[in-house]
């Protein structure tokens, strides 16, 4: 298990995780697909102090501000502290000033005022309009400004994508997550007591799966307008849980009746050890083979509501309200719609490969001893 | 002999696995003529199965290799062929027509949603050309000869309605479908119990005599062998280290480690405090030698012989203090039919109405043919199944009417060791968190360190090594895996303990270890045991007092020798004379009747 006590004794073997994973290591399609998704994704948390019309730091009279980082830590405790945020005229501009052109008038004051932007100096929601050039109307086609390009409202397509690939896969990954959870905790319950609890409980689930799920969706999504997490948490208890029940109820099942479960009764052990102790790890196997799909399930689902308008809010960075804006569009405007899905595909392919190779390393059948 | 019909020659299938090569089979020649019965004995590993597999070329490729030989088919036209070099295409016209297979586990060689006459059907159709009417005619006069009750009704049965032996029959009646040169049985009889096991290899003999098919019939117990073979091959570490015909090596054995196979079997008409093991007539020296030790399988089990009155002796002194376990009235019922709103129509009588005394220090054995009910007992003793009525009283307390703590407390008293050691140890814990967690239930021992200490000298005590504690189950084989289970039963230094089948699992030469073990233990710590078997072989030696249970109920009790000796009941006389015994007696018997 991942989180087994490291042993210090010699001799120690290899558990049949740890084979699995050096079995992972070996498929070496899936392993750089998982390394690189997986650096990509730890960059894009930092997306706000690389990618922002927020500067990293400003020299203002003497003073240092860090505008960006209050963006960064915005995101997390956002709820908890008050940040407050920068504009031109804090800096003695009018307020419309964006920091690119306050980096300019700095320059050319020569007061040792400066401003240091981030690499890609364009943030996901801003509209800088007045910087256009005369006559230019959004959406512009890319250049070196706005590498993919701006959208129908003139915000920077790279940097909403970038925060979209942030959002999507995290998106996928909580309901993901969540809905183990849920689903592992509800099918140990139903798998190992069984009777009547079993009969109830899969009535339950029956009801839960015959909802449609779209449908649902978008009528709770027009009442409630919910949030990142709370969307989560809505995927997660209409659509999530239910599969995993199944399945961890069904091996819960199977694995109740072995021998190994009788023994750690006979020896006094209790009913949550014993599920969660001795059946979990055994029951896990398919679960864990199925979750990178889940994940691409789960990316494409929200790009689908977003795309439809009943996503998470506006004017929140994601996929499928750019692919929304390219399809309403006309083609010369290509690039708006080309960047998600371009986007899309190469995530979506990488998770594949990520999951064939999971479950590559799984399959009992290759590394099975004779006996 | 009559005509040669299948050569092996040198035959080497390795396999390649992560932790190297394994040479399974390791440069075996043998020949096979028409109309013998040719028996491999082995325990497992010796390669016996790799052997047959390879003739089949069913060897999953990779991690299998035939890293050399040939294996040469005698055409009738006196043409030969090398089964290990023609396309895998052509093979297929020999599998199931010339040679075709039984495998070990009738439960699962059986597709469970095909019928069984469908099954055997497709057999015929594919390698013959004849209508499916035929095929049907023909799987019906086949299932007459294999003496399965009411052929039609089987035909049309599913494998789950019929039972394990009729599942074996139908599989024999399918091998023989396309009348097969050469018959491979592979372990046929080894998961059926004793008595079914009997009717099988009676089975076989016949259709033997009637068909004079030539067949290679592979078991780890030189028990079968005597019942079945002209031949015997006795492979040891993929090599052959004896062969010749079954008198022979009855009556002869020159190999160590064929002596060894014969001494370890348990005797039914001898009392022994000790079975000889493999390792008692050889011993491999460090340069892969064999070295003999004792020469006269005779000799080995006079050594271990009981006296009578020294038996009678201990009988006597165990019987005279209270019985630690009394066992009244119990009774264990399953639900069998339910109306449409739940109500329990009929039950399944697993346990019926049984009442029995066990004295501190006794071993009780406890036997009858699967489905008897003598586990759901063992388990019901113990409470992992709940009682329909009665009383189990151990020490003066009434189990049954414990509540959810005392019976932890009663847990440390009370052991079960399982049939199965491939299922009995959690595949993902390592052995030593295996046997400390008792411990750390009961709170036995300061920290895990202390408790690991005491799994290692645990693991010492089953003749284990002691720094094996951080290895996984996967990793042993079945007879290592019971001792563990053993290790781990002993952990909380229980009184009483139930072994439910725990050495049917296993190799005859193995299961002597185990059962060793088990009264050595039980020498040192004065354990009482309950000993749960289909074999009446084991349990005659290692209990005390017996138990014959059928169908739920108490068929005949009382002191084993004199049940096996002088069995009362028909059922237990079925019983004892299931067993093969290989007797030198019955093989002249069996010889002198095939030939006059």
């Amino acid at each position: 298990m991942f989180f087994k006590k490291k042993n210090k004794d010699q001799d120690r073997s290899e558990s049949i995780m740890e084979k699995r994973i050096i079995n992972f290591k070996k498929i070496k399609r899936a392993y750089y697909s998982f390394i690189i998704l997986s650096g990509l994704y730890i960059l894009s948390i930092f997306c706000p102090l690389l990618i922002n019309n927020q500067p990293l730091a400003v020299k203002y009279e003497g003073s240092y501000y860090f505008p960006a980082f209050t963006d960064f830590f915005d995101g997390f405790l956002g709820k908890v502290v008050n940040f407050k945020y920068y504009n031109g005229s804090d800096f003695g501009q009018s307020q419309e000033t964006s920091f690119r052109q306050l980096k300019k008038v700095f320059k050319e004051e020569g007061k040792g005022n400066w401003v240091m932007m981030p690499l890609y100096s364009y943030g996901p929601i801003e509209t800088p309009l007045n910087e256009f050039p005369e006559g230019v109307e959004p959406p512009t086609a890319p250049d070196a400004q706005h590498w993919f390009g701006t959208d129908t409202q003139g915000r920077d397509i790279f940097a909403r994508a970038s925060y979209g690939f942030f959002i999507s896969i995290s998106f996928g990954l909580l309901v993901t997550i969540l809905s183990y959870i849920l689903g592992i905790g509800m099918g140990a319950l139903l798998g190992y007591f069984g009777g009547r609890l079993d009969l109830y409980g899969l009535r339950v689930i029956e009801i839960f799966s015959t909802l449609p799920f779209l449908f649902v969706m978008m009528i709770l999504v027009q009442f409630a307008r919910p949030s990142f997490a709370l969307l989560a948490a809505m995927y997660v208890f209409i659509k999530g849980w239910i599969g995993i029940t199944y399945y961890v109820r069904a091996e819960f099942y199977r694995e109740k009746a072995r021998d190994y479960v009788a023994a750690a009764t006979a020896m006094g052990q209790s009913n949550f050890k014993i599920m969660f102790k001795h059946i979990l790890p055994n029951a896990l196997t398919s679960v864990i083979t199925f979750a990178p799909f889940a994940i691409i399930g789960y990316i494409g689902s929200l790009v689908a509501l977003d795309f439809l308008g009943f996503g998470l809010p506006t004017p929140t960075p994601s996929w499928g309200e750019l692919i929304q804006q390219g399809a309403n569009q006309d083609t010369k405007y290509w690039w708006i719609i080309i960047t998600p899905l371009v986007l899309l595909f190469l995530t979506l392919t990488t998770v594949t490969f990520i999951g064939e190779g999971v479950r590559q390393a799984f399959d009992p059948k290759e590394y099975a001893r004779l006996r | 002999m009559s005509d040669l019909l299948l050569e092996v020659k040198n035959l080497k299938t390795y396999f390649h696995t992560e932790n190297g090569t394994v040479k399974a089979v390791d440069d075996v020649s043998f020949n096979l003529h028409s109309g013998e019965t040719v028996g491999i004995v082995g325990e497992s590993g010796s390669g016996k199965s790799v052997t047959s597999l390879s003739i089949m070329r069913l060897i999953p490729m990779p991690p299998g290799e035939f890293a050399g030989g040939e294996v040469i088919w005698h055409k009738d036209d006196g043409s030969k062929e090398n089964l290990l070099e023609i396309p895998i295409e052509r093979m297929r016209d020999y599998r199931g027509n010339d040679i075709s297979m039984i495998f070990q586990e009738p439960m699962t060689s059986l597709n469970p949603v095909f019928t069984c006459g469908d099954q055997v059907v497709e057999t015929i159709v594919l390698h013959q050309n004849i209508s499916e009417a035929e095929a049907k005619k023909r799987t019906i006069a086949l299932f007459d000869q294999v003496k399965l009750p009411t052929p039609e009704r089987i035909f049309d049965a599913y494998p789950h309605q019929i039972s394990g032996g009729q599942k074996q029959r139908v599989m024999i009646a399918m091998a023989m479908a396309c009348e097969p040169k050469i018959l491979i049985a592979d372990e046929p009889t080894t998961a059926l119990d004793v008595t079914v096991q009997k009717r099988i290899l009676e089975l076989m003999l016949n259709l033997q005599k009637e068909k004079g098919s030539t067949t290679i019939f592979i078991t780890h117990d030189l028990g079968v062998i005597a019942e079945i073979a002209d031949r015997v091959i006795v492979m040891y570490k993929g090599k052959i280290v004896e062969q010749g015909t079954v008198l022979d090596i009855f009556s002869n054995p020159q190999h160590p480690y064929t002596k060894g196979l014969l001494a370890c079997r348990p005797p039914l008409h001898k009392r022994l405090y000790r079975l000889p093991t493999v390792k008692d007539f050889m011993e491999v020296g460090s340069d892969g030698k064999i070295i003999e030790k004792i020469s006269s399988v005779e000799d080995a089990l006079k050594a271990v012989e009981i006296k009578a009155e020294d038996r009678e002796a201990r009988i006597k002194e165990m019987m005279s203090k209270p019985p630690i376990l009394q066992v009244q009235g119990l009774k264990t019922y399953f639900p069998a039919k339910k109306n449409f709103f739940g109500k329990v129509l009929s039950y399944v009588k697993a346990v019926d109405d049984i009442s029995f005394d066990v004295y501190p220090g006794e071993t009780l054995g406890l036997v009858g043919e699967s489905g008897c009910g003598k586990t759901t007992l063992g388990r019901t003793i113990l409470r992992l199944v709940p009682a329909t009525a009665g009383k189990v009283i151990y020490k003066g307390k009434s189990i049954l009417d414990l509540s959810k703590s005392d019976m932890k407390d009663m847990r440390r008293d009370m052991q079960i060791i399982f049939q199965d050691p491939y299922s009995s140890l959690n595949p993902r814990m390592t052995i030593g968190a295996a046997i400390i967690e008792p411990l750390q239930i009961h709170g036995i021992g300061a920290n895990d360190n202390e408790r690991m200490d005491k799994a290692r000298q645990l693991l010492e005590t089953v003749s284990m090594q002691a720094d094996h504690v951080n290895r996984y189950p996967h990793e042993f084989s079945g007879g290592q895996r019971q001792r563990i289970c053993v290790a781990r039963a002993l952990a909380l230094e229980p009184e009483f303990i139930i072994l439910d089948e725990s050495v049917s699992a296993l190799d005859v030469s193995v299961q002597a270890q185990v059962l060793n073990l088990l009264n050595e233990l039980q020498d040192n710590y004065g354990f009482t045991y309950i000993f749960i078997s289909h074999d009446l072989s084991v349990v005659k030696f290692m209990s005390d007092r017996m138990v014959v249970m059928n169908q739920g109920k108490v068929e005949e009790m009382g002191d084993s020798d004199d049940i096996c000796y002088n069995p009362q009941r028909a059922y237990t006389q079925k019983l004892v004379s299931a067993i093969p015994e290989g007797r030198l007696e019955d093989i002249k018997e069996r010889f002198a009747r095939k030939n006059g």
